[in-house]
Order: structure tokens, then sequence, then C-alpha cells
């Protein structure tokens, strides 16, 4: 997923970067609003992520133009202005949510996921499969495991979707890193080690004895063949 | 709460001195009345020219009458040329030829208008009584025939009806007897005609002014007549009748202003309206100064969010990292205790802000949905390590699951207010926070087993800058501000936050509205 965000101080832009990156979105920056402009016309995200205050075009005019041809697309402000006539007129004017600073990255990572929920359209049928007594739905980011549900990173439902393309056969860690990174990404050896880890700890009924994504041992992972068949 | 505009004080004091200056200017007026002679010569030349023409009518009726007697006097028998005659002269209503003794012949009396009942007063030098019932005008024969006078002339004596002979011969005359009403009513139309123009100088003199007959019928007149009697009467005789012409004085009311009411009124205007500009110049003086005050603390505060959401990111990043490393369990505590203290921090920037929006009379409830227990949970999860530390555990209790409109923010914000309390002054044990929701109002307790709030501070301690001990080396942070932004923060929301009794600790109870969410609704926490 595709996700555009626009802010002018550099380490707030990186910082954002980051976090969306390491959860697995793609991730376009802009440092003024032009740029925003530019880039949302080119790269179509998924979701924009603006500030309000930008050189060139503020966060505002970028929402009006924006809106003015998608009146669909997820777009959440990040400011500091905290007056309520800030987030009053960034709402009358298009955008979906209103992120105040100072703020986490799990707060933040939570507006994105839910905003990119909401998106969904209501009632339209969403691509799923099934791992065992796991319902997965990629599009929505989230899980869902006898009503109960998990909400799910890009990269972790990308993870999922790969282990379970090849359910039976064991993926290696080049696959998954090549399929899941990138093939021009350099991961640290421990990078998939943990993700899988956290990924055990949100999917598996016990993580110290996992049955949807099993550990062979010095090649890769495997999802059981009984991990269920891909429903539409 | 909101500033008075300094602008409501300047208008407050200019409407005093509009209202000064309209009351002191009606005590100033003065009104009188005042009766205005006019000029009264047009007034006399009109009625010396009225004398005038009536003289002048006078005397040409008089010739008249002295013709239709001439021509009459030897008419005695022919009764209805006499009467013809008669009826060609204005005002005639019986003609009588008398004799001055009785062998001159029998007196003749021809009536000649309309005769009432009674009948008509018949002119003699002597009365002889023929038995029938006459009124009877006795003639003086000294008058008529006195030898080297006029041989016509008037009996006008009170007491008589008007009289006109004309002298025929040493032993008769002609007696006509007069109607003076018939005349004057051929007159009337007459006189009128002739004032229209001789009038016109009178009219020039505005006061009213009214020429009547002696009937009472006016002649001429500038307009209606003024109420009670004329102040000038000017009386126009005649033979026929005493005519008048009267003049009313002209009364108009004079308006004046006292000089020194005036005077002060002025005095006391200005200076109200001096004291209002001066009031509005220092109230906007200290406004601005205040006002700068409260944006240098916003603009800083602002400042200060963008640099501690990175410090806030960029831990969260690094403790993601470091999180499956078992060797780095020692930095990742640290990290998490950094984390803590910015979150604190950004605790006491939302306390700096909501306090300067308060002081500006900005702050406002934004109400959405969510579920109250969601909230408190996020604000407790926030707390966790800091009471972990503290030996400090959280209890939640409650049915508030439901989602209900409410402003989550400022919730929170009171909810984190009051844990920090607990976390500054309760060295250790149980914070029980129970959740009730009923009749479209949240109630939140939260008790702790700390050493507790007298009751006599109970409302101190809701004051900005209050604290119970205001020492420097008392051993416990804090600006002062939380538990007067909690209880700001609830009664803009429309609810109320209190300390109540308890047996241990200190006990704070908050009511809230919060009325059910329409349902689809978007809860976030």
């Amino acid at each position: 997923m595709k996700i555009l965000i626009a802010d002018d101080d550099p380490i707030t832009l990186d910082s954002l970067e980051a976090c969306l990156k390491a959860e697995g979105f793609e991730v376009h920056a802009a440092r003024d609003g032009q740029q925003a402009l530019d880039l949302w016309k080119k790269m179509r995200p998924d979701l924009l992520c603006l500030d309000i205050m930008m050189p060139k075009i503020g966060g505002f005019d970028v929402c009006r133009q924006v809106r003015a041809t998608d009146p669909d697309v997820p777009l959440l402000f990040v400011s500091a202005k905290n007056e309520e006539i800030d987030v009053v007129l960034g709402l009358q004017i298009g955008a979906d949510d209103f992120i105040r600073k100072p703020f986490g990255k799990h707060e933040f990572i939570a507006r994105i996921r839910g905003m990119l929920r909401r998106a969904q359209k209501p009632g339209a049928p969403g691509r799923s499969f099934v791992m065992g007594d796991l319902v997965v739905y990629p599009l929505e980011l989230r899980a869902e495991r006898n009503g109960a549900e998990i909400e799910l990173s890009p990269r972790e439902v990308s993870i999922l979707e790969h282990l379970h393309e090849n359910a039976g056969r064991v993926v290696t860690r080049d696959s998954l890193l090549n399929h899941c990174w990138g093939i021009d990404y350099f991961p640290e050896s421990r990078t998939l080690d943990q993700h899988i880890a956290k990924l055990r700890k949100r999917v598996e009924l016990d993580p110290a004895r996992p049955e949807l994504i099993e550990t062979v041992r010095g090649v890769g992972y495997r999802c059981p063949r009984n991990g269920g068949k891909r429903s539409e | 709460m909101r500033p008075f505009s300094p602008y409501w004080t300047l208008l407050l004091l200019l409407a005093a001195a509009a209202a000064i200056f309209a009351g002191g200017w009606r005590l100033a007026k003065r009104t009188e009345r005042v009766r205005l002679a006019g000029e009264r010569a047009p007034v006399q030349d009109f009625a010396a020219g009225m004398q005038r023409e009536l003289g002048r009518l006078e005397r040409l009726y008089e010739r008249d009458l002295r013709q239709l007697a001439r021509n009459t006097q030897f008419l005695g028998e022919e009764r209805m040329e006499v009467k013809r005659q008669c009826d060609g002269v204005v005002g005639v209503s019986q003609w009588s030829l008398v004799h001055r003794y009785p062998s001159g012949g029998k007196d003749t009396h021809l009536p000649v208008a309309a005769v009432p009942s009674r009948g008509l007063p018949e002119p003699v030098f002597r009365i002889n009584s023929d038995g029938l019932p006459r009124e009877h005008v006795l003639l003086s024969d000294d008058d008529i025939f006195r030898s080297g006078g006029e041989n016509f002339g008037w009996i006008d004596e009170p007491g008589k009806p008007l009289l006109f002979w004309q002298r025929i011969n040493d032993e008769s005359a002609v007696v006509l007897l007069i109607d003076p009403a018939a005349l004057r009513a051929a007159l009337v139309p007459w006189l009128s005609g002739w004032a229209g123009v001789a009038f016109e100088p009178v009219r020039a003199a505005k006061n009213p002014v009214v020429a009547t007959s002696p009937d009472g019928r006016p002649i001429a007149t500038t307009g209606p007549a003024a109420d009670g009697g004329p102040n000038f009467l000017l009386p126009v005789h005649s033979r026929f009748g005493d005519w008048q012409v009267a003049m009313w004085d002209r009364v108009e009311t004079q308006t004046f202003y006292d000089a020194r009411t005036q005077a002060a009124t002025i005095a006391l205007t200005v200076l109200v309206a001096l004291v209002g500009v001066t009031v509005f110049i220092q109230q906007r003086r200290t406004l601005a100064v205040a006002a700068q005050r409260v944006s240098f603390v916003n603009r800083v505060s602002h400042e200060l969010r963008a640099p501690l959401t990175n410090i806030l990111l960029n831990l969260d990043l690094a403790a993601d990292a470091l999180e499956e490393e078992p060797a780095a369990r020692e930095p990742s505590r640290r990290l998490a205790m950094v984390r803590e203290e910015a979150q604190r921090l950004g605790r006491l920037i939302e306390n700096v802000l909501a306090f300067t929006r308060h002081e500006r009379g900005h702050a406002s409830p934004r109400a959405r949905a969510c579920e109250p227990a969601s909230v408190v949970q996020a604000v407790v999860d926030q707390f966790a390590p800091s009471f972990a530390r503290r030996d400090l555990s959280v209890r939640v209790t409650g049915n508030a699951v439901s989602p209900c409109l409410m402003d989550a923010d400022a919730f929170a914000q009171i909810l984190s207010n009051l844990l920090s309390n607990a976390e500054k002054y309760v060295p250790g044990g149980a914070v029980d926070i129970e959740l009730k929701l009923a009749d479209d109002t949240l109630k939140m307790t939260v008790s702790d087993h700390g050493p507790g709030i007298p009751a006599e501070a109970a409302e101190r301690i809701f004051r900005p800058f209050e604290r119970l001990e205001n020492r420097v080396d008392e051993g416990s942070s804090g600006t002062g501000l939380g538990l007067a932004i909690a209880r700001d923060l609830a009664r803009n929301c429309g609810g109320s936050l209190r300390l109540v009794p308890s047996l241990r600790g200190a006990s704070f109870e908050l009511l809230i509205p919060a009325p059910p969410a329409p349902a689809p609704f978007a809860v976030s926490a």
C-alpha cells in the first residue's frame, strides 16, 4: 500500500517514513505542498498524510486540490496546531482525520490502519484467505479468529500471503525477504526472525508451539498444507 | 472566562456619556408661552375704513328714503303704488302719512312688509283711542316742524323703532318705519365684498382678527377666532347697529436653554467620555500584554510539540528494533523511561495550552463517538510503567463500554491529570477507577490510598497554581495547574469535578454528559 507523507520538518518526515516502512508500507515523502501534489498526481497513493504548515502550498490547499478530483482517498492531517478551528477547518475541507502532535508510532500507525480499514467500500466483499482457524483480509490489514479481530501491518499480511501461497512447501529466507522487503533491500540477519516472532505473537494461539508458521531450521519457514485454502 | 472586551467598556461609557448629554440637555430646556399683541394699526385702519363705508351707505340710503318719501307724499289714496315704490327700497316695513293737527285729516299707515301678529307700531302726534289695540310711537312735532331745520330726519331714540321722516309741509309728514335687521342683512354681503380688499393688510398682521355685524355674522376673518375674549376690540357705530372689529393676541411657545445647565452637561459628558477612552486604552494595553504573554506561551508550546513528536516516534522505532534482542533489555528499559518522561512532557504542554486556551476563553468541547472504557485504558496504559516503578496498581471497574458522544481528548486529559496527581503524591497501593454510565451521564470515581486531602482544602486544590504544600522542598514536582485544568475541562464539557469524602486517601468524582452515540459511528480511543 502506497502512502504519501508531506512535512517540512526533515526529522519528522524521516521518522514518519521509518515508522510506515517498518510496517511494510510503500512510502513517498514530500518536503512541501507542491512536491506533495506532484507526487500525488504521479503515484496516486492509497492514503495522504499532510502537515498543515508547509512551504509553497499549505496542507489545507493541498487537501482542497486533492479533493477536487478525488473525494475518496483517505487524507490525514498531522499538525502541531491544536486549536479547534484548525481541526474543524481541516475536517470541513475534506480531511478524514486529524492527529495532533505529540504522538508516538503506535498511535500513528493505528490511525493509518483505521483510516485504511474505513476506506474499504462498505459491503464490498473483501478478498480473504484461510490459514487454519485464521481468516486473513489482506486489503483491510486484519485477520479474524473466532470473531476476534487481529490488526496486521502490510508486511505481516505480505508474509502470511506468501507462506499461504506456498502452503506445504518450504519458503526460504531469501524468498521471503525478496517478496516482502524488496529485492534491493539488504536487511540485517535478524530482521526477518524478529518480524516472524512478532507475527507469531499476533496470529499463533501458542507462539512457543507455532502451527501456522513453522520454522525449517537453516532454510526458512513453512505453512502446513492444512493451513487452509484461499477463498474469494 | 472570556475577558471583557475593552470595546464593550468603551461602548458602555460612551453610551453613559450620551445619556448624560441627552438628560442634561433636556434639563436645560425651558419653554414659555408668550403673548404676541401683533400690529394694531392695520386693524384700526380697517375699522376706520369700515366706519366711513357705513357712513357712505347710510347717506345713500337716506337719499333713497327721501326720494321715496317725495315720490309718495301725494299718493295717500293709491296704496298699491305706495307699496310698490316702498318695495324698491330695502328695509322699509311701513309707510305712514301723519298730520300735525287733527284738522289735517286722518293719519295713513300702510304696512309694506309682512305684518307681525301684534301689528306694526304706528307713528302719531297724538294718541286717538279708537278702541283697537295698537302700538304707537309718539312723534314730537317740535323736531319735525321746527322752522329753519332740515325737512327730513331720523327718530332713533332708545326704546323706539327706527323711523325716517320727510316733512311735506308745515302740517304733514311722511314717516317710514325701517327694519334694521333687514337692512343689516342686505349690508353684510356688501360689506363682505368691500372687506375683500380692505382686509388684506389685517391678514398680513397674522393675529386672529374677526369683523362682525351687529347680529354676530362675520364679514371678514383671518381664520377661526381664538378662545376667550378679544384682546383688542374696535366698535364701528352706525344707525343700523353697532358693528365690531375684534383682534386676539397670538400665543406662541418659545424654547430656550439654561446656559449653566448646558455648560455642566457638556463638562460631565466630556469627562465621562474621556474616562471611557482612557479606560479603553488602558484595557487594550493590558490585554495586549496578556495576549503577548499567552501568545508566547502558546508558540513555545506549539514549537515543543514537533520535536517531542520526533522524540516519541524515534523512541518507538528504537524500542521496536531492540525488542527481540535479549542483550538489549537494559537499553530497552532505559528507552521506556525516556518515553515516559517524553509523555509527561507532552502532558505538561497540553496542560499549559489548555490553561492558555481557558485564559483566552477559547476552550470549547469537541464531542465525538468513543468508548469511555477504551479511553480510560489508553490513559492507564501510558501510566503503567511509571506506576509499576512506584508500586502503584490501577483497577478499572464499571460498565462504560457503550459508545457515547463526549470530548474524548478532554476526558483523557482529566484522567491523566488525576492519575498524575496520584503518581506524585501516593507512595504505593491501588488506584481505583470506577466507571458508571447511566442517564446519559458518565460518572468516574478515581480513588487512591495515599495521604488524602484535608476537607478544608477541597476547593482550594482546584485553583490554578495552588498546591497543598507550596514549599520548594516538599519533594514533589508539579505546576499546580493539573486539578484546575481538569475541573475547567469538566465544566467546559458541561460536567463537574470535585473531591468527595473518603475514608482513606483522596477520591475524585467526575460527572460528564455522555449521551449514546448514533450508530453507525466511528469509535476512537
